[in-house]
């Protein structure tokens, strides 16, 4: 190894990874399949296994570079919501929704459809 | 609550009707919390060293790098009501370390009866009685966090050492005779005294120093509770790598097992139910668990203060039905006496698991003897309470992660309790499924806790043996008083860990410049019967009509199982907050929870109350 203190370079990676994938939304939602890293008509199971594969990379246990808890606590987000069938029913049904309007509105997202409470920014 | 949408960053998009609305501010509070884009190389070689610390943790930083090259693996300590164990892994496979008397289980108790205190990793008991003298101290589990108006804590006054209590909400006194003085100590000094032994044998068998250690605990343990197993570490010199629910431990073992009978990563994609039943001398608990590739990730968790402590109590108030009156004055024959019951019921109890009917003869030495034939019949229908508490805590474990009987793959029942032929017919019966064989019920919980001291200290295993993981879930709710006396959960029960998660709150006056943010662990629904973890003032709010600030309350667990509070305070039309968000790690309270919650009611009573935002 060239450089032995950049062992923990690909776990780092894969940490900001997520988020990225997090912070890149599509039609104003956060990409949850993007984020896992599945089709949106993925089976459960598949999402099941990718999520098993990347709480294996970004679990604290297993990856001690910074932020990776932060990282794994959006991981956990994406897999709860995706892995309740009415959740994730609605989310599908949300971003569909979405995506029309984008088309409706030549790719500029409504600005009505705000955030309810986006001031969690200061924390 | 039409404030709620005037508020924030108009750029960030999300419709107002679910939750994933939440959580996409979340990400970008995230982004602004998480510190990761500016990196050094020096972040770089804080990476590669083993030791691991959470970033924004700057309490638990500095100290803990270790400065040698290689990582220090950490113990697994199970820490039982009657008895204890030290594991770890040794490169190949888990090994539980003997003491000098070549035992891997030692007694769980402290005598008091020569100038130095010594427990049972060393101490050699001439005769089961001497551990019943009054001299030791021992079920320590039971008490250690417990305020004397606990019913456990009452429970706990009639073993042969002092439990006194004054039932005012503050800790009990507890002592042990010697030379006909009662000398006084605490639950958390005594397992100190217990961890420093057993640290000791473990560093003589390792030839190293030992630091980290991962402990199993109970899952109906509170945070304040673990603060004390961390506090009586810390006097042993010990440092808490990590807490594990028992089952969680017990659950790893079960994926490691399974790992090597697949030797099939990610691919196969056979996932696993487990159901996990751990019943100890002090605790019962129950998880279930999700286990594929190595990943051990927990459903669900639930546990009760119940035990083979409880059995043994309902056994001796069984065969002496006046055992509460004949004891009470605690002298050293009643004592002596009280002793002498204890060791014949309790050989009687283990024999009821192996046997029919079983003979006790015990002369109490106060012209007082029983000699009678008990059957394990009587057994269960004494006992009967505890069975169907066992019964509930299945059923509950299993509604709560969302499985069915039909769904599970393997059931295990281990811990001190699991030859109890009535317990392993319960559970059968609860799961459908003929109980799995695979592993030793009473080894199983600590050779859990080995692995993840392995796999938490960052040990790799060239043969993939330790690609293992445990996605733990809280065992208890953690909220605020809210909404009159209310407890609303912010992070509900069975959440995956690391976790965070925010709730929005408003005033319930108009001009309400103050409001009390009180935090509470656990499930009842009124706010003051849960586990009182803390309490802080938001101050400076700007005069407004009720309803209108928004106060954000958000609660972060890491993976260490650390908590913070954090809470804000928006007005509308705004997006900063109007004062410095407060962030407090929890429990700040020390012993007396009750009387906090009711000095703060008289203090203040509704006057700087919350109520939750209603989501449109």
């Amino acid at each position: 190894i060239l450089y032995p203190n950049l062992n923990g370079l690909p776990q780092f990676l894969a940490a900001l990874d997520v988020y990225i994938s997090a912070d890149e939304k599509i039609n104003g939602g956060v990409d949850w399949y993007r984020l896992l890293g599945v089709q949106p008509y993925a089976d459960e199971d598949t999402i099941r296994k990718h999520y098993r594969k990347l709480a294996l990379i970004l679990h604290p246990d297993k990856n001690k570079s910074v932020g990776v808890g932060g990282a794994f606590k959006i991981l956990s987000e994406a897999w709860n919501l995706l892995s309740d069938k009415a959740r994730r029913i609605a989310y599908d049904q949300k971003q569909n929704l979405r995506g029309s309007y984008t088309a409706v509105f030549h790719g500029k997202p409504s600005t009505e459809a705000t955030n309810s409470n986006g001031f969690h920014d200061f924390f | 609550m039409s404030s709620l949408f005037l508020i924030g960053d108009s750029d960030k998009k999300s419709s107002k009707s679910d939750g994933s609305n939440i959580q996409n501010s979340t990400f970008s509070k995230l982004l602004n919390f998480a510190p990761p884009f500016c990196i050094s190389f020096h972040q770089f070689e804080v990476m590669a060293e083993p030791a691991y610390t959470v970033a924004s943790d700057s309490e638990t930083t500095g100290e803990e790098k270790s400065s040698s090259a290689f990582p220090e693996i950490a113990i697994g300590i199970d820490i039982g009501t009657s008895q204890c164990s030290v594991a770890i892994w040794n490169g190949s496979q888990v090994e539980l370390l003997r003491n000098t008397r070549n035992q891997k289980l030692m007694r769980s108790y402290v005598t008091f009866k020569d100038e130095i205190p010594s427990g049972g990793v060393s101490y050699q008991l001439s005769h089961e009685h001497e551990m019943l003298s009054g001299a030791a101290i021992f079920n320590m589990k039971r008490l250690i966090g417990r305020v004397d108006t606990d019913p456990v804590v009452h429970a706990s006054k009639s073993l042969p050492f002092l439990v006194q209590t004054l039932d005012i909400g503050v800790r009990p006194f507890i002592a042990a005779l010697v030379n006909n003085i009662w000398r006084s100590t605490t639950p958390e000094e005594v397992l100190a005294i217990y961890l420093v032994e057993l640290r000791v044998m473990a560093e003589s068998r390792l030839k190293r120093p030992i630091r980290n250690v991962v402990l199993s605990i109970p899952v109906s343990f509170s945070r304040f509770q673990l603060t004390r197993i961390e506090r009586a570490c810390a006097m042993a010199g010990l440092h808490v790598l990590r807490l594990m629910p028992e089952p969680t431990a017990v659950a790893l073992l079960y994926a490691q097992q399974q790992q090597q009978l697949i030797h099939d990563n990610m691919g196969s994609g056979s996932e696993k139910i487990a159901l996990i039943f751990n019943m100890g001398a002090g605790y019962c608990d129950v998880a279930v668990t999700a286990t594929a590739g190595g990943v051990s990730h927990i459903k669900a968790l639930t546990g009760s203060t119940i035990g083979g402590e409880d059995f043994l109590q309902n056994m001796m108030r069984h065969l002496l039905p006046d055992y509460d009156n004949l004891f009470s004055s605690r002298g050293v024959n009643e004592i002596k006496s009280m002793g002498l019951l204890r060791v014949a019921t309790q050989d009687a109890i283990h024999k009821l698991s192996f046997e029919e009917s079983v003979q006790i003869d015990v002369d109490l030495g106060n012209g007082s003897r029983i000699c009678r034939k008990v059957n394990r019949e009587e057994f269960e229908e004494v006992n009967q309470k505890i069975f169907e508490k066992c019964e509930s805590l299945v059923i509950q474990c299993l509604l709560d992660a969302k499985v069915q009987a039909d769904d599970l793959t393997d059931v295990m029942v281990v811990g001190g309790c699991s030859y109890i032929p009535k317990l392993r017919n319960l559970v059968k019966s609860i799961c459908k499924r003929e109980l799995y064989k695979g592993m030793n019920p009473f080894e199983a919980a600590v050779s859990g806790t080995a692995l993840e001291g392995a796999v938490a200290s960052g040990i790799s295993d060239p043969f993939g043996n330790l690609d293992l993981l445990t996605i733990q879930a809280t065992p208890l709710g953690i909220g605020i008083r809210a909404n009159g006396n209310s407890f609303v959960p912010i992070i509900p029960r069975n959440t995956t860990m690391p976790a965070r998660k925010e709730l929005v709150f408003t005033t319930v006056r108009d001009n309400q410049t103050e409001v009390l943010i009180v935090v509470y662990e656990g499930e009842a629904l009124k706010a003051e019967e849960n586990h009182l973890l803390g309490y802080f003032k938001i101050t400076g709010l700007p005069p407004a009509p009720k309803g209108v600030p928004e106060i954000n309350v958000c609660m972060d667990i890491d993976a260490s199982n650390v908590l913070r509070v954090l809470a804000g305070v928006v007005l509308p039309g705004s997006q900063q907050p109007v004062v410095p968000v407060m962030e407090v790690r929890m429990p700040t309270v020390d012993d007396g929870h009750g009387w906090c919650a009711e000095a703060l009611h008289r203090a203040y009573g509704s006057n700087l109350d919350l109520v939750t935002v209603q989501k449109k």
